[in-house]
């Protein structure tokens, strides 16, 4: 079965063949068939909606440009001319309009974040000054490019200095300007393929969402087992123990921003836990960790143990140890856990896992940020089952509140990260981009809501969508999302409930469901199986003049438009 | 005789030296060859062998063959310390004859590091 392909245009005003193939030969998702725009036309393709540039339509458009291209003034004052600023930055935000104009003609567009062409030393001193230097007003240029596109869903500005800066000695090129009109190395091209596929990935919300770690030698230095808590290095005036708690610090960050930690490790359980509570030096305490394997088993049967535990797939996961025997044998076993070479020297272990893009966000939201804490609820909701005597018993003792409520703008973005990160149970597994999901939801045909879920645990956010299409007294299901952390806890039949009554009240009559099967949306099908609707092939039914009661011990709260 | 036994030994290791100079620079070569190619489709993609046709490929336009050309240039710097100029102030097309194929760039280049060290 051949690959989706996104189609991508590049719009610049040097040489970037080397980019459109680097995006092209890149096995990182998603794959990519990439169209380059005619040599500095970059107003020209912007301007004609026509032009041979926009067909195929491109769902990713990039326009990389130089500064001076891009402001006249900021050319006259390379030239040693004086400029006002004012005058550059409103030649920044004719730039702007004219991006916005294509806005409609993408779903995503990168801008490259302008740097010098080549190499310069530009005013010294005076190069960070306001009114003279060229380094401030480039950084004014950029900040105003940055702002204009601050909250769009469509625009995204690039770090093009990141590159630069990663790209070392041969960064720039001045033969190649002079002789080809491409004025940066190889490796920058390179590193900017590699940006642009982590962000397709992020607004994709493809992104890995747990990091597995390991202890001894990973998260401190020394063999707990032989040399006990007290002299396991971590923190302290010591190069190599403040390089762990770095490393320890740049994990809770990811933790803080919707990551979650687990830790498989060899070790006894019991002085693990204790070393991790009483080393005075621990950044990372129990409470990150919303799982943990320390036993003496096979890691990679720990790592699949925990994964189905929490619900999620094994392409979320990132392994990260410091023995290549154990990460060559969590890579064989699981090979959609990646597990990527931790460099030797632990002094370069914060540095490392700073550059890893797998767990780039598309946005952060705040259930994204309370995500740890939400996958322990989770586990004393679990706990909570082991002391019922039954299903029925567990279900109203949750004392689970469900508010149904229409999308708009509050919710929009929890709802696009969902609708297009859910596998398991999703209904058609269809992923929208923002301008998609827009275009969908304006037809008056077609109905949207979301469901936030309580219970005596807590809030666990917004954690289901259900999309429906009307066709005279027919109403399709198209989306029926449910997030895998609130699953089996009659909060489908929740949704199904809610979705008849809310069909019934717009004149339907018939109520389907298509299930188009995935590698992991079984569930959804086990779920359909049993909801009690005639069964045609991949399709489901139900007539809304039979209602079935709602489902038990679950309250179900409709917010109005 | 002990001179004419000095003569060729002096040659023997010249050529041993010239074959040691040329495959370093081969070595080289080959790199930058295979970091072009990631930039390059399939159908394009050159095979890094002394007969791979460089200038005139139908697979490659000048900018490519100034890339692959600069490309080639960083490397004999990064590897062999050595600063080279494959431009010289002139277009590709007028060196032309150096550069057609993967072996006549690397003469080309083995040539100018050898008379480099003479000097």
């Amino acid at each position: 079965m051949s690959k989706k392909l996104t189609e991508c245009l590049v719009i610049a005003d040097f040489t970037v063949a080397g980019l459109a193939g680097l995006l092209e030969n890149s096995v990182a998702a998603p794959d990519c068939r990439v169209k380059v725009a005619p040599f500095d036309q970059v107003a020209q393709v912007m301007l004609q909606a026509d032009h041979e540039c926009w067909s195929p339509q491109p769902e990713v458009v990039v326009v990389w440009t130089r500064p001076e291209r891009v402001s006249p003034s900021f050319a006259s004052l390379l030239a040693g001319e004086s400029v006002s600023e004012q005058r550059i930055l409103e030649e920044v935000d004719g730039f702007c309009d004219l991006l916005s104009r294509i806005q409609d003609q993408l779903s995503n567009c990168f801008v490259p974040a302008w740097v010098h062409t080549l190499p310069r030393r530009g005013l010294g001193l005076m190069d960070l000054k306001q009114g003279a230097g060229l380094t401030y007003l480039l950084g004014r240029m950029n900040l105003q490019l940055m702002q204009r596109f601050s909250s769009s869903r469509k625009f995204h500005i690039l770090d093009t200095n990141r590159w630069l800066q990663d790209a070392g000695k041969w960064a720039y090129s001045p033969r190649s300007w002079y002789l080809a009109k491409t004025p940066f190395g190889n490796e920058v091209f390179t590193l900017a393929a590699k940006d642009i596929k982590a962000a397709l990935r992020a607004l994709g919300g493809i992104t890995k969402k747990l990091a597995v770690l390991d202890l001894d030698g990973t998260l401190w230095g020394g063999i707990l087992g032989d040399v006990g808590w007290e002299n396991l290095v971590i923190g302290g005036h010591n190069a190599i123990g403040e390089a762990f708690a770095d490393f320890q610090s740049e994990l809770k960050s990811l933790r803080q921003r919707g990551i979650l930690l687990a830790l498989s490790s060899k070790n006894d359980e019991a002085t693990a836990l204790e070393a991790i509570a009483r080393h005075p030096e621990m950044i990372l305490t129990k409470e990150d960790f919303v799982s943990w394997r320390i036993n003496w088993n096979d890691k990679a049967a720990n790592i699949a143990e925990m994964v189905s535990q929490l619900n999620l797939g094994l392409d979320s996961v990132v392994f990260l140890d410091d023995n290549p025997a154990e990460r060559s044998r969590v890579s064989e076993a699981l090979p959609q856990v990646l597990v990527p070479e931790l460099p030797d020297d632990k002094m370069l272990l914060a540095t490392f896992l700073r550059k890893l893009d797998c767990f780039d966000p598309g946005f952060i939201s705040d259930t994204d940020r309370a995500r740890t804490e939400l996958y322990q609820s989770e586990q004393e909701r679990t706990a909570l089952r082991g002391t019922a005597q039954s299903f029925d018993e567990w279900i109203q003792k949750l004392a689970t509140h469900v508010i149904v409520e229409p999308l708009n703008e509050l919710n929009w973005d929890r709802a696009l990260q969902l609708l297009n990160k859910t596998n398991q149970m999703n209904l058609s597994t269809r992923r929208l981009t923002d301008s998609e999901l827009r275009a969908w939801v304006v037809s008056v045909q077609n109905k949207f809501w979301t469901l936030r879920v309580t219970d005596r645990f807590g809030d666990a956010g917004l954690v289901g969508l259900m999309g429906l299409a009307l066709d005279g007294d027919r109403g399709r299901i198209v989306d029926f999302i449910l997030s895998c952390r609130v699953m089996g806890r009659r909060i489908e039949e929740a949704m199904l409930y809610q979705l008849l009554i809310e069909a019934k009240a717009l004149g339907v009559k018939c109520l389907e469901a298509n299930y188009i099967a995935t590698k992991k949306n079984g569930p959804c099908l086990k779920f359909l199986e049993q909801a009690g609707g005639e069964r045609e092939g991949s399709l489901f039914r139900w007539q809304t003049n039979q209602m079935t009661d709602p489902p038990q011990h679950v309250v179900i709260e409709r917010v109005l438009e | 005789m002990v001179l004419r036994w000095l003569s060729d030994s002096l040659s023997q290791k010249q050529k041993t030296m010239n074959n040691t100079e040329n495959e370093k620079v081969y070595r080289v070569v080959r790199k930058a060859i295979e970091s072009f190619n990631e930039q390059l489709p399939a159908d394009r993609k050159l095979v890094p062998l002394p007969d791979c046709k460089l200038v005139g490929s139908p697979n490659l336009d000048s900018a490519d063959i100034v890339n692959l050309l600069v490309l080639v240039e960083q490397g004999v710097e990064d590897e062999l310390g050595v600063r080279v100029s494959l431009f010289d102030g002139q277009t590709v097309e007028q060196g032309i004859e150096n550069f057609v194929t993967v072996e006549a760039l690397v003469k080309f280049l083995a040539g100018s590091l050898a008379s480099d060290k003479s000097q």
